[in-house]
């Protein structure tokens, strides 16, 4: 018994010296501490800065009124109404509003037509164009939706106007006319905000981004090798995970406590399964970090061929481009790295505040993902792999 | 993994507790939609919206008990649509859809009381629909997602590439030491020595780029509209841009793996700075101004311009320009780059 007792006691010593074995090269090493203590918490810092504005807001566009009648005006009127666009110029032609649409003065020219007061009065229906920019798609979303409302509302007060011509009661019009009503709520995203969608997704790309690289640029550092034997392995290799389980825990919840306050970015999860949830990710990815770290035999090597990767990567998290737009095979390519499930997994927890249940399919694969690299990097710290 | 180019399909639950003509027409409309696909497999509210949390379906939509007895009355009905509003492209083509499809009924439905007032079937259309809305997308005609997504990752991709080899070729001759011996090569001129060494990766990566260009114009079909010599002048000088940014750092740090360290970090940031995902219009006056520091964000500019706009090559000059000032960078620092690589006390540095 009290052998046993020893055993364990040497064990946790040898798993303790393998973690502040690790902490110490990475704290006397610039190039590594840079990567994994301060680039997580300067991006995260950087990105929030530009995406904090959230919203779109007021955009410029221009108005040419070939028919300038009081319901022209009207409908410029309807227009300006609001702050979703600003019309900064009535050019006389569509000619001279594409060159202001080719200077990005402007990211859309509305055209009304002469003629289209007269048919307005008579009862007739009137053209008017947009023309607007589809090259970028929140600018092109923003004015488009906007315009078809005014369009829409302008429909529905012309329609009283007959109604009131006729001698009508003109009260139930607005109901006569749009019957049906769509009340789209975005539950946790309101304001639809840029930032609110986009940084979660990223702060998860980036532990283990950061992760991947910085790793990788400790195991070519790594002066003593880790101890022999199987046993010595698993030591090594736990050790090592907790070294960074603990320097990424401190990163992350320096980046949620302070910078995700400081930009007002969503956190509405329950404390308790946030924490769980960071632990599993950041072992997934070290896991990850520690099997591919083998590869590498110059420390600038980690660099140079896993910075690309993030690319990628974000865009097989499905945060761009809906996972349901593309095929399925990259999906499944996508979950064997930890940061796909885990988007999903922290949208779910943080922003969103639903239980730990309802993302345990992603906290499996984390978990699976976990188990099997962290075994995988076992065999071949015992096997000598990592033994230059 | 843009080669749809469209979203389409989103699953959506559909909750329909009125069980009517009326709203079976409505989930009809839907299921017509390209970006929807209404999933009448929930029986309760409770069972769709357990289904929205674990990510199932994109939202929830509900036509409530009552929809079509309220209609009948001349009452205004809402329909109620449920979404996460976690991911904006699929909140925004949802939205888009269901609101068209309660447009398009909403349509019929004053059309058909207008008729069955005694007014004919002409004037009923008019008054339905009195203002004709042409909408005109230019740029991007279909809204192909690909279109809007695809070059800015491949740019980036080249981004990092391209200063990850140039600091490479450059950081590494200080690192191993070996200065002298490339100088040597050339006789100790700077300007040859600095030739030999960038000219191959701006040749590579100008060849990436016609890849990029190739796989965007004829493979995705999205055309060049506007003048293609010009963007290829620009992509070469975009490439000597992101050099000149890779060797000034190498300059100033004289460090390889510092340098490699910082010109990755920059090239990483172009993205968000580009303006492409959000526009630089509405950022913040601050982060607005950081996005003047990256090459990316101008020749995105340019490839906004002449690849989809087709606008005059004159609109792109200045971006042009920019971009030329950051290969002129490369003259500020030539005096220090000619110390770091003839004194040895710059190299082997860790």
């Amino acid at each position: 018994m009290g052998d046993m007792f020893n055993k364990i006691i040497a064990a946790c010593r040898s798993l303790y010296r393998a973690m502040s074995d690790e902490l110490r090269l990475v704290a006397a090493d610039g190039g590594i501490l840079l990567i994994v203590a301060f680039a997580p918490i300067i991006y995260t810092s950087i990105y929030s800065m530009a995406y904090g504005s959230e919203v779109v807001g007021s955009l410029p566009i221009a108005i040419v009124d070939s028919d300038n009648t009081p319901q022209s005006r009207d409908f410029i009127r309807c227009v300006e109404a609001g702050n979703a666009v600003d019309v900064v110029a009535e050019p006389t032609s569509m000619h001279d509003a594409q060159h202001l649409f080719y200077d990005d003065a402007i990211y859309g020219v509305i055209y009304i037509p002469s003629g289209y007061g007269d048919r307005v009065l008579a009862g007739e229906s009137a053209d008017v164009s947009l023309v607007v920019d589809g090259s970028h798609l929140l600018i092109y979303k923003h004015i488009m939706e906007h315009v078809v409302a005014v369009a829409a509302t302008l429909g529905v007060e012309l329609m009283v106007m007959d109604f009131v011509a006729k001698g009508e009661d003109a009260a139930g019009v607005q109901d006569f006319a749009m019957p049906v009503v769509a009340e789209v709520e975005n539950v946790y995203n309101p304001q639809l905000g840029y930032g609110t969608f986009v940084m979660p997704s990223i702060f998860i790309v980036i532990i283990q981004q950061t992760l991947l690289i910085g790793v990788s640029m400790a195991e070519v550092r790594r002066a003593r090798r880790g101890q022999k034997g199987l046993c010595g392995a698993v030591v090594t290799v736990i050790g090592r995970l907790c070294a960074y389980l603990l320097m990424y825990a401190t990163t992350s919840i320096f980046i949620l406590g302070v910078i995700w306050q400081l930009f007002d970015l969503p956190f509405v999860g329950r404390i308790f399964d946030v924490v769980l949830f960071m632990l599993l990710y950041i072992a997934a990815s070290t896991s990850l970090a520690l099997l591919l770290s083998g590869v590498f035999r110059r420390r600038e090597a980690p660099l140079m061929l896993l910075l690309w990767s993030s690319v990628p990567i974000l865009l097989l998290a499905g945060v761009s481009y809906p996972r349901e737009a593309f095929p399925e095979w990259m999906y499944i390519v996508g979950r064997l790295f930890p940061s796909s499930s885990a988007v999903d997994a922290f949208v779910g927890i943080n922003t969103m505040g639903v239980g730990l249940e309802c993302v345990s399919s992603e906290l499996i694969t984390l978990l699976l993902l976990l188990l099997c690299y962290t075994l995988f990097a076992i065999l071949l710290e015992w096997r000598g792999y990592y033994r230059k | 993994m843009f080669y749809s180019g469209v979203i389409r399909d989103l699953p959506l639950a559909v909750v329909d507790s009125d069980r009517s003509d009326m709203s079976r027409k409505f989930v009809g409309m839907l299921a017509a939609t390209r970006g929807v696909e209404p999933d009448m497999g929930y029986n309760s509210i409770q069972e769709a919206k357990s289904a929205v949390l674990r990510g199932n379906v994109v939202g929830l939509l509900h036509i409530e008990d009552g929809f079509e007895a309220d209609l009948y009355r001349g009452e205004r009905v809402s329909i109620w649509c449920y979404l996460p509003g976690t991911s904006l492209s699929v909140s925004g083509v949802v939205e888009r859809e269901v609101q068209m499809c309660a447009r398009m009924l909403s349509g019929k439905i004053t059309l058909n009381r207008l008729v069955a007032k005694g007014e004919n079937m002409d004037k009923a259309m008019v008054d339905v629909n009195p203002i004709n809305l042409h909408i005109n997308t230019i740029s991007n005609p279909y809204m192909n997602y690909g279109y809007y997504l695809a070059p800015i990752f491949m740019f980036m991709a080249l981004v990092i590439f391209t200063v990850v080899a140039t600091t490479y070729a450059l950081g590494r001759e200080l690192y191993y030491a070996t200065a002298a011996e490339w100088r040597s090569v050339v006789h100790g001129r700077m300007g040859a020595a600095m030739v030999g060494k960038m000219l191959p990766i701006t040749l590579a990566m100008s060849l990436a780029m016609q890849l990029i260009f190739f796989v965007l114009f004829v493979i995705m079909g999205m055309g060049c509209a506007g003048s293609y010599l010009f963007l290829t002048l620009s992509s070469v000088l975009f490439i000597m841009a992101y050099q000149s940014i890779a060797v000034f750092i190498v300059t100033i740090t004289s460090n390889m793996r510092l340098a490699l360290s910082l010109g990755g970090g920059y090239s990483v940031m172009a993205f968000t700075f580009s303006g492409i995902t959000f526009p630089i219009v509405s950022m913040y006056g601050v982060a607005g101004g950081l996005s003047k520091l990256f090459p990316l964000g101008y020749f995105s500019h340019i490839f906004i311009d002449q690849a989809m706009r087709g606008a005059p090559v004159g609109y792109s000059v200045d971006d042009m320009g920019a971009l030329l000032i950051f290969v002129l960078l490369l003259v500020l620092g030539v005096g220090r780059l000619d110390r770091v690589t003839s004194d040895k006390k710059y190299w082997g540095r860790d």
